[in-house]
């Protein structure tokens, strides 16, 4: 039996029509439901449910075999895990954004507001731009507009929110979507019903 | 007192370290069957030292101090490094060595355990496939002593990486990013990686082609003979297969993949690469490989092979199996007095422990109550005395007597 990680929220509905094409069918599943564990009709996979930056980290100390998660949150985690298929669902975009003309500065440090500190901080770093984190968990498009941050660094899909709020991409970064991620040593010692997931998967997929 | 709590649910408890210290004994046996002899480090190391060699320990992950003249020194990061100094710079050392030690390492957060023991071998002098296999051997006889039923050994070769990416045109960022992707198996990214580089239609497959470059030795080894670049790399693939063919004569193929997408984090590796997985443990449980180049950095080139068991992680391995042998923590013998018995009973003690049995002694008059189980008790009570061994009650007048007695009961046991 493989435990496989899903994350909640912005792409569990799709993750699920996904694996019921691949042939991975669960009764009285939904994602709405308060239950976090599901089996099967197979009696091959237990799914679990849990907070979407949190799936990386399970998967990593081997809590789940596998997960399914978007880039975005594997980034920001930096986990040690294999990383095997795109799944091309709730693809979107990491950017820089802010008032339209913001720019670094050279006397001041960037204050950059973002859920994902570790992603701006590497982005900025390869840069040589100096600056200042603050982790929000929601509604980051605020921080700008009360002067909480210079710019934020969050992930775009059609980018209303940010022109609701006044806000412009500044600069586009890394690609984002939905990936099949695997723990290193289940794909070792598993590896017979492990690979058998991941073929399913990508029989899913075309 | 709140401070001292904190790290407390780090130490073993007793039972657990006597677990892992009968494991130590048990690896330290394997060790020593292989023709290994102990060897130690000093838990100070120079900074330098460290610094210096090319593709070590992080200077960020290392545990700095000041002595009194005002060096920097480490806590020892690394126990491969100091020993291949000892061997550089000594004459006529012992060429098979083994180790258990303490590893330090600065840890990244809070929850994280800087502190990790270590046991691992070395073998100087040697370099040949034979020597590589028996490496791999001794590994898995290792990780089989320990009653693991599944466990698979995934074996790299740190040449292959280093000499495909000799053919592409990279900066040091660039291959560091290269190299991570390989590392996650993340195909999905590395082909608009490449795209942006402009090589050449054949080179772009073959590192394509690496990730993927896993499982099933034969396979593996066919697949990889399809995209050899340069002679180097055919070299490697040749050498690969022939240690294959030695672990086959030691009939573990069975716990053997290939992995040549395997890349260790530790720059100064040369040759074969592996590291030790088991069944429900989510961490590797030994690595290791070959380093032919490392003693020249000391000044004298010489070949080395080795590996490390990562003592915590097997003990919690072992754990998570049930795999755990039965601790006996009882004693023989629990010796009651009162005090017109004390002149007797203290010096019978001393008798019996000198014969090797363990001992307690509780004077009855006082209320001390230890829990410590015995097989049987003795008693010099009331001006009486005798032994007491499933409800049977067997008096002795002589210290002699009582250990006749004893190696009787004992044997019935």
């Amino acid at each position: 039996m493989i435990t496989l990680a899903l994350a909640k929220g912005r792409t569990a509905d799709d993750s699920i029509k996904l694996l019921e094409q691949a042939g991975i069918h669960f009764d009285h599943l939904n994602s709405k439901s308060r239950k976090l564990v599901f089996y099967d009709t197979a009696g091959m996979v237990k799914l679990i449910f849990v907070k979407a930056l949190d799936v990386p980290t399970y998967v990593e100390n081997g809590a789940a075999d596998m997960g399914i998660v978007g880039k975005d949150n594997i980034m920001e985690s930096q986990a040690d895990i294999y990383e095997i298929l795109d799944l091309k669902l709730g693809r979107c975009k990491f950017a820089v954004a802010g008032f339209n003309g913001t720019h670094p500065s050279n006397n001041n440090v960037l204050t950059v507001a973002s859920k994902y500190p570790a992603v701006a901080e590497k982005h900025f770093h390869k840069k040589k731009i100096p600056i200042n984190t603050i982790k929000l968990n929601g509604s980051v498009e605020l921080a700008p507009l009360i002067g909480l941050a210079d710019v934020i660094v969050d992930i775009v899909e059609t980018g209303n929110t940010l022109r609701e709020n006044g806000l412009t991409i500044l600069e586009e970064m890394d690609s984002v979507s939905t990936r099949l991620i695997v723990n290193k040593a289940s794909f070792t010692t598993k590896s017979e019903s492990v690979h058998k997931m991941i073929h399913t998967l990508q029989t899913g997929l075309e | 007192m709140q401070s001292y709590l904190s790290g407390i649910e780090d130490n073993l408890s007793p039972t657990d370290y006597q677990l892992k210290n009968s494991l130590i004994t048990t690896i330290k046996k394997r060790f020593h069957t292989y023709g290994y002899q102990k060897t130690s480090t000093r838990a100070f190391q120079g900074y330098d030292m460290y610094a210096s060699v090319i593709g070590t320990v992080h200077k960020h992950n290392m545990i700095k101090t000041i002595d009194p003249s005002g060096d920097v020194m480490v806590l020892r990061p690394d126990v491969t490094i100091p020993i291949t100094r000892k061997m550089a710079v000594k004459e006529g050392m012992y060429h098979r060595l083994c180790y258990v030690e303490d590893i330090f390492r600065q840890p990244n957060d809070s929850s994280q355990n800087g502190e990790f023991t270590q046991a691992g071998v070395e073998c100087f002098g040697e370099n040949t496939a034979e020597n590589d296999a028996e490496m791999v051997a001794l590994a898995v006889h290792i990780l089989q002593d320990l009653k693991f039923e599944q466990f698979k050994i995934e074996i790299g070769h740190a040449g292959f990486f280093k000499e495909l990416i000799d053919e592409l045109p990279l900066s040091p960022q660039e291959s560091e990013k290269l190299q991570e992707l390989i590392q996650s198996k993340n195909l999905t990214d590395i082909e608009p990686f490449l795209e942006d580089l402009y090589v050449e239609d054949h080179v772009v497959k073959a590192v394509k082609a690496i990730p993927m470059l896993y499982g099933n030795p034969q396979y593996v080894i066919e697949t990889a003979e399809s995209i050899i670049l340069n002679e180097k790399m055919r070299e490697t693939i040749e050498s690969l297969k022939h240690v294959y063919d030695v672990l086959k004569a030691y009939e573990i193929e069975n716990a053997i993949v290939l992995d040549l997408g395997l890349i260790n984090h530790m720059d100064y590796y040369s040759g074969i690469i592996f590291q030790g997985y088991v069944s429900g443990y989510s961490k590797p449980v030994l690595m290791g490989g070959r380093y032919n180049n490392l003693a020249e950095q000391f000044g004298r080139s010489m070949p080395a092979i080795g590996f490390g068991c990562i003592v915590d992680d097997l003990f919690h391995a072992q754990k998570a199996a049930g795999k755990l042998p039965e601790i006996d923590q009882s004693v023989d013998v629990t010796i009651h007095y009162d005090r017109t018995g004390i002149n007797d009973a203290l010096p019978a003690a001393n008798r019996l422990r000198e014969s090797g049995y363990r001992v307690m002694t509780q004077d009855t008059e006082t209320n001390s109550k230890t829990c410590i189980p015995s097989l049987l008790t003795v008693h010099f009570e009331n001006e009486q005395s005798f032994i007491r061994h499933r409800q049977k009650q067997l008096n002795f007048q002589s210290a002699d007597e009582l250990k006749t007695l004893l190696q009787q009961e004992m044997r019935d046991n």
